[in-house]
């Protein structure tokens, strides 16, 4: 599980989540900083809602939220209930949460609560690519997601070419069967 | 120019990456594949199932000849990507380059700043930008999504959901399936064929919404914008 790190730090291996609004900025500046501050809260409620486990949320990012699972199947089952359940509540209430997430598994540092690593940088990369309403995941996490495959299904769409990634990074939309 | 050939015992699926150079691909009545192109390398999966090829940073442009029908996957990061003839499934990810498709089956259309050009998707049809243009012919169904750029469908035969931030969406559907729209400001015109009846549900906070149909059970229209506009509008 853990490997030589610097002082201060631990290697570990899991699957980072990214997930992050489109729009918000715009939603901002037309509705001001209280609604905004509504969207954001009802994103983290939705996402505390669905987390179990070792699962956690690692820290907010302006519109967005970095998440750990020990497992990659934990991550994707997640991605997809957490999409459902933001798809409810853009249709149920007045606010635009279209949320756009990116998985990827891998190893991480972590350093304090916080986690780093060339991993978590191709996570945050993959969030990029995503259209909101989707969960994309990389081939190490849909390797790692046998156990899912009776009930998720992976479109492929890969490789894809990210800035500041040497190796293009196979990608997956995750879907329910 | 090297120039490769693949005599291909199965239909294979081309997969194809370049970082800035150009892709062209051509699907024509042929039984082999053909790779053109400097710093090009070319690769068929033990399984024979899959074609790789992968270009290298010194290459401006890679040119594959390929069957009809074929299903193509490219990613490139500033390249531009250009499928004609018609093709089988077709999966396209530029980061900042513009995406052209003649004809599939299925398409899967994303990029960054880029422009989008379809011709014909017979099947579902998904494509993505940040501030380019999406331009499609004619589509089955169709899921469109822009953040400021602006959103132009031909016609959609079957199910349509398209959500825009600040850009422009205009689309026309025959009613085959639902309309779903979302916006935040900006503004969405779908034309409906004349004579339907829709059944409406629609919400808003400060924008606009106007239909020119009357109330009734032949499409299903759901529309939520923020402060942008929906205007259903007969065809």
């Amino acid at each position: 599980m853990t490997a030589a790190a610097p002082a201060g730090s631990r290697v570990i291996h899991g699957t980072v989540m990214f997930t992050d609004i489109v729009g918000f900025t715009e939603f901002n500046a037309l509705r001001g900083d209280d609604e905004a501050i509504e969207l954001l809260a009802l994103q983290e409620s939705i996402v505390r809602q669905e987390l179990s486990g070792d699962a956690r949320i690692v820290k907010q990012l302006g519109d967005g939220l970095m998440l750990w699972f020990a497992d990659a199947c934990a991550a994707i089952e997640a991605g997809l209930a957490l999409q459902e359940r933001f798809e409810e509540e853009s249709w149920g209430s007045d606010l635009p949460l279209w949320v756009r997430i990116g998985v990827h598994s891998g190893q991480q540092t972590a350093r304090g609560d916080d986690l780093l690593g060339h991993d978590v940088n191709v996570a945050a990369r993959i969030v990029d690519v995503a259209n909101s309403g989707e969960v994309l995941a990389s081939g190490p996490t849909v390797e790692q997601a046998e156990a899912v495959r009776d009930r998720v299904a992976f479109a492929r769409l890969g490789p894809v070419v990210m800035k500041g990634i040497p190796t293009p990074v196979e990608l997956y939309r995750a879907e329910r069967k | 120019m090297e120039v490769r050939r693949f005599e291909l015992p199965v239909a294979v699926t081309l997969r194809l990456q370049s970082r800035s150079g150009a892709v062209e691909v051509i699907a024509e009545p042929r039984e082999d594949v053909e790779v053109e192109g400097h710093d090009v390398e070319s690769l068929l999966d033990a399984g024979g199932s899959t074609l790789r090829i992968r270009a290298g940073r010194g290459h401006k442009k890679m040119l594959v000849r390929c069957p009809r029908g074929t299903d193509v996957v490219v990613g490139t990061m500033s390249g531009g990507v250009r499928l004609a003839g018609d093709f089988g499934r077709v999966s396209v990810t530029t980061m900042s380059g513009s995406i052209e498709v003649d004809e599939a089956e299925e398409v899967d259309a994303r990029c960054g700043p880029g422009e989008i050009r379809i011709g014909r998707c017979a099947g579902h049809c998904r494509l993505s930008t940040a501030s380019g243009s999406i331009e499609a012919r004619e589509v089955g169904s169709c899921a469109v999504q822009t953040l400021s750029g602006g959103v132009r469908i031909g016609m959609v035969n079957g199910k349509l959901r398209a959500r825009t931030v600040s850009g422009r969406i205009e689309a026309t559907t025959r009613g085959g399936g639902p309309v779903q729209v979302q916006s935040v400001s900006g503004r969405v015109r779908i034309g409906l064929p004349a004579g339907v009846a829709v059944s409406p549900r629609f919400k808003t906070i400060s924008g606009k919404v106007r239909s020119a149909f009357p109330k009734g059970d032949d499409i299903v229209v759901e529309g939520m914008t923020v402060s942008g506009s929906i205007e259903l509008v007969p065809s």
